[in-house]
């Protein structure tokens, strides 16, 4: 009796320890399928051998000292190094003379800058970001006096987009396609008339779509067509031979993101943004588990107040509310005037 | 016949109870406070109080007793916490749901549901549109946070005895989720992301380990623990929400099932998990 007790002790050990070594061995085959068929966050495939240079995301350094020495020669300091190419010159020289009141010049002065460089996204954002805040600013003027009718001066009132279609006839480059797309989607943040914005994103979402067969990885038009179709109300009457497929904002964006992990070299904000952006889709497209996760990896990313304050508004939401409590968001933050959407400084700050 | 005596029940000082409710209340304060736990201290106290009231109320009723309520302040308290809703009544009644089922649903002399979990199924079902289970990131989104909750909840569930049926819960959840994952249901860190949320931290540190409703022995509850595991695991790869509380319900439902069985065997057993037990055991030895 007292020899079958340590046996059947030792045998349930035994039994234990292979117990324990067929879970570890289940539990490695799983994680090896797991890793092979899934990966690590489900995006969709970056195509193979995508470099910087056709995503964007090159010289993202170089972008950002040429802004800042933008900003610095605007604001009457000096920038260090200090481009010298007369279109950068031109354009820091036009950004003055419109902070100093001069605005009619400055806009010709910042137009002529960058019909010397086209496709310089730093020249190209600086002239649509200052003609966007000029138009603000001459709107709010209209609507403080309550006046019908809205007094753009004349110089004003085909900018930005006239100067863009120009130019990207004249240079049809992805930048200057990218430009005009934006300034469509600048006119539907100025302008939040249901009339307006349709026709507005439509046209956008065509161009950033032509620009993409040519280009698939070009990121800032993917995230240009993944927020152009975020933005779309859902519950509204959209031009139905225009509509999107419900997913069509969570794969632009998430190629995107996809693209971005595998070249790297984005800064945290940017990248923090976009999983932000990408969760926003996929609240948009009721898959609110999965937007949890993406807003929570923005967080991660970025640990900065504001984006903090933003993930945070966002996990109070129930899932039975998220849908308007993400269009109201997006409300909000379309109605950000002082950080409009389609500022492209984000890509270098 | 002669009338029964009142009877004052206060939980001991090693009941592990008091070491969840403990534990439960630690969270809250630091996720009011701290963290960002972002509910409503109304409702939080609305859940409380009715728990707390009813289960003293249903006590003296049924069985004469006064009671120090610790299992209804566990239960109000996970409620709060686990529940959204802009109605403060869903928490009243998803407590009174919680506490009666506790009263009113019994095999033989024990209750086999797990109130919290029987009051949130209620509640999610009941009251579709009006009640949700709150949303899993309310740590603020930090994952060191989620970490360290994972490791203070192990800790607890070892002080508990209850370190065997937690960790075969998660054991499970993670081979679940790799397998969904190896199915084609999305990638790891959506598989495995909800293990950070309160959600989850609450499911398995709270409700799962309550020693009233888990099993009396470490290879029941080792297997009580897969088990929710699975069934969490299935429902999650068919697109259900709540397949936490679902799995346990839905398993809290077969035990009175294992009585008929142990009836027919000449198996007499007050305790349901004991019967379950000796059921699948196929032995008619008592289960220590």
């Amino acid at each position: 009796m007292n020899a079958t007790v340590p046996a059947a002790t030792g045998m349930r050990t035994r039994r234990t320890r292979r117990f324990i070594l067929a879970g570890a061995v289940v539990m490695a085959i799983l994680v090896v399928l797991a890793v092979w068929r899934g990966g690590l966050l489900d995006l969709p495939a970056a195509p193979r051998g995508v470099t910087a240079g056709q995503a964007g995301l090159a010289n993202l350094r170089e972008l950002g000292l040429r802004a800042r020495a933008l900003e610095s020669l605007a604001n009457g300091h000096s920038a260090e190094p200090s481009p010298s190419d007369s279109a950068f010159t031109r354009a820091a020289a036009g950004l003055a003379a419109v902070r100093r009141g001069d605005a009619e010049h400055g806009v010709s002065l910042l137009r002529g800058g960058l019909t010397l460089a086209p496709g310089d996204l730093v020249l190209g954002n600086a002239y649509r970001m200052a003609v966007f805040q000029l138009r603000r600013a001459h709107l709010t003027d209209v609507r403080g006096r309550e006046s019908l009718v809205a007094r753009v001066p004349v110089w004003l009132e085909r900018e930005p987009l006239a100067t863009l279609e120009q130019l990207h006839t004249a240079n049809p480059q992805r930048e200057t396609a990218l430009q005009l797309a934006l300034a469509w989607v600048d006119e539907l943040i100025l302008f939040s008339a249901l009339e307006i914005k349709a026709p507005a994103s439509v046209e956008s979402v065509k161009l950033l779509s032509e620009l993409l067969q040519r280009e698939p990885a070009y990121v800032p038009a993917l995230y240009g067509r993944g927020l152009n179709y975020l933005h779309r109300p859902s519950r509204l009457v959209w031009p139905e031979a225009r509509k999107a497929a419900p997913d069509a904002a969570s794969r632009d964006l998430g190629l995107a993101v996809a693209i971005g992990r595998r070249i790297g070299g984005g800064s945290p904000e940017l990248v923090a943004t976009l999983a932000l952006t990408l969760g926003d889709a996929l609240a948009k497209e009721g898959r609110p588990d999965r937007a949890r996760s993406w807003w929570q990896i923005a967080a991660n990313t970025h640990r900065e107040p504001a984006l903090l304050a933003a993930t945070r508004r966002r996990f109070a939401w129930r899932d039975d509310e998220m849908l308007d409590r993400l269009e109201a968001e997006m409300g909000i933050r379309m109605a950000d005037l002082d950080h409009p959407l389609t500022d492209l400084s984000i890509m270098w700050r | 016949m002669s009338e029964r005596q009142l009877k004052l029940v206060v939980p001991k000082l090693r009941d592990p109870r008091l070491m969840l409710a403990l534990g439960l209340t630690t969270w809250t304060v630091l996720g009011q406070t701290l963290l960002y736990f972002n509910r409503d201290l109304l409702q939080i106290g609305v859940a409380l109080a009715s728990a707390c009231l009813l289960d003293m109320l249903l006590a003296f009723v049924f069985h004469r007793q006064v009671l120090v309520p610790i299992s209804a302040y566990i239960s109000g308290l996970s409620l709060g916490i686990l529940i959204a809703s802009n109605d403060w009544r869903v928490y009243m009644l998803a407590s009174a749901w919680c506490v009666a089922s506790k009263y009113l649903l019994r095999s033989s002399d024990r209750h086999f549901f797990n109130p919290s979990n029987f009051g949130i199924v209620a509640a999610v079902v009941l009251l579709r549109n009006v009640a949700t289970v709150a949303p899993g990131s309310q740590w603020g989104g930090e994952w060191r946070v989620a970490l360290l909750i994972l490791g203070l909840g192990l800790l607890m569930m070892r002080r508990v005895n209850r370190l065997d049926l937690v960790l075969a819960w998660l054991g499970g959840y993670v081979a679940m989720s790799m397998l969904r994952v190896a199915l084609g249901q999305g990638g790891l860190v959506f598989a495995l992301g909800p293990m950070t949320g309160a959600e989850f931290a609450l499911f398995t540190f709270s409700m799962i380990p309550d020693p009233k409703t888990s099993p009396p022995t470490a290879g029941a509850r080792i297997v009580w623990g897969l088990a929710i595991a699975v069934l969490d695991g299935v429902l999650r790869f068919l697109g259900i929400r709540y397949s936490m509380f679902y799995a346990l319900f839905a398993l809290c439902a077969v035990l009175p099932l294992f009585r008929l069985v142990a009836a027919a065997r000449g198996v007499h057993e007050p305790d349901p998990w004991r019967v379950a037990v000796r059921v699948l055991r196929r032995n008619s030895e008592p289960v220590r």
